[in-house]
């Protein structure tokens, strides 16, 4: 692990990782529930997805490193998770993925289709089952 | 990068700016037409710049007439590399190219478009890349596709310190976004430049 002097990446105990762990879930639990066939619901459970995958990512480098990313800049958060040793390599890829398909929707709704949003709660329950493991 | 004047990125001068006028033409101009060309700095300043690099031989005067003309020195061994850093912009859509036409899970079109297809692409500019993917793929495929896309967003970055912003949609949304009028897929059809796979125009008559 490299050291970062950042302020903006935080000490955590495995307590905090549980709870980041548990609010992962819950935020991809409720995306699965509510994609249905709609596009309202599929922007709904995208939206949910990249708060799955990030709090996902923070618990699997709280568990492993004992700190997690606090910043908005979220390529932080990506960069860490690159310094954990993971059982899944293709991670840190699905989350930056994940995060650009949220800054994509920025130039038309019409780019978070039911598809999409399905391919976006996968990745980010890539990310828990993770955090499930370690 | 500043990707509508490259050599700003070693010489962010009045210098870099002259040249790059220069080097966008193969006729003479006089100081007033580069200063007007280069849309900022002085007329006074402009001149200066030319009378520099006139004395450093990268710059030609010829007095044909009432006023003075300037041309960039082809023939000077410093020419060819101030041209190439003016037409790092082809470089950048080859790269691009080359990357993802060597993929193994292709798309069914990839092109760019935005302020950098359009040739107005400054220092802070997104380049901003449309990839068409495969209408099914596996999920080992769609591990290998996210990777891919990924590895070109981080060479992009790496390329030309500008974020990369990578629109990947499916044909069938393609498709539908073109039906309800959406106008970024009328962006896409006018600013177009087509890295790989079937011509965006044909791919959205196809889908229509």
């Amino acid at each position: 692990m490299s050291p970062r002097n950042s302020g903006r990446i935080v000490l955590c105990t495995p307590a905090d990782c549980r709870v980041r762990r548990d609010q992962a879930r819950a935020f991809i639990e409720v995306a699965e529930l509510v994609l249905t066939e709609g596009r309202r619901e599929a922007h709904v459970a995208a939206a949910l997805a990249v708060l799955g995958g990030i709090a996902a990512a923070d618990a699997v480098c709280g568990f492993a490193l004992g700190q997690w990313s606090r910043g908005q800049d979220h390529t932080q958060a990506v960069a860490l998770l690159g310094d954990v040793t993971l059982r899944d390599a293709t991670l840190p890829t699905k989350l930056r993925r994940l995060l650009a398909d949220k800054d994509a929707a920025h130039y038309s709704p019409n780019l978070i289709t039911v598809e999409k949003a399905k391919a976006m709660v996968r990745q980010a329950a890539a990310l828990l089952t993770e955090a499930d493991l370690s | 990068m500043d990707l509508s004047f490259p050599l700003a990125t070693i010489a962010p001068t009045l210098d870099a700016g002259v040249l790059h006028v220069l080097a966008a033409t193969t006729s003479g101009c006089t100081g007033a037409e580069v200063h007007r060309r280069l849309g900022h700095g002085s007329d006074e300043g402009v001149r200066k710049v030319l009378a520099r690099l006139v004395g450093q031989g990268i710059v030609v005067v010829e007095t044909p007439a009432r006023y003075p003309l300037y041309r960039l020195n082809r023939s000077h061994v410093a020419a060819p590399h101030i041209e190439a850093l003016t037409r790092v912009r082809q470089d950048i859509v080859d790269r691009i190219r080359d990357q993802v036409t060597a993929w193994q899970v292709l798309p069914t079109h990839a092109g760019l478009f935005g302020s950098f297809a359009r040739g107005t692409a400054h220092a802070n500019s997104d380049i901003d890349v449309l990839l068409v993917r495969p209408e099914t793929l596996t999920e080992r495929e769609e591990d290998l596709w996210l990777d891919q896309v990924d590895g070109l967003d981080r060479a992009i970055k790496a390329w030309t310190g500008n974020v990369a912003q990578i629109i990947d949609l499916t044909a069938a949304t393609l498709g539908r976004m073109a039906r309800e009028g959406d106008p970024l897929v009328d962006s896409w059809r006018a600013e177009d430049i087509p890295l790989h796979g079937a011509r965006l125009i044909a791919l959205l008559r196809e889908l229509r």
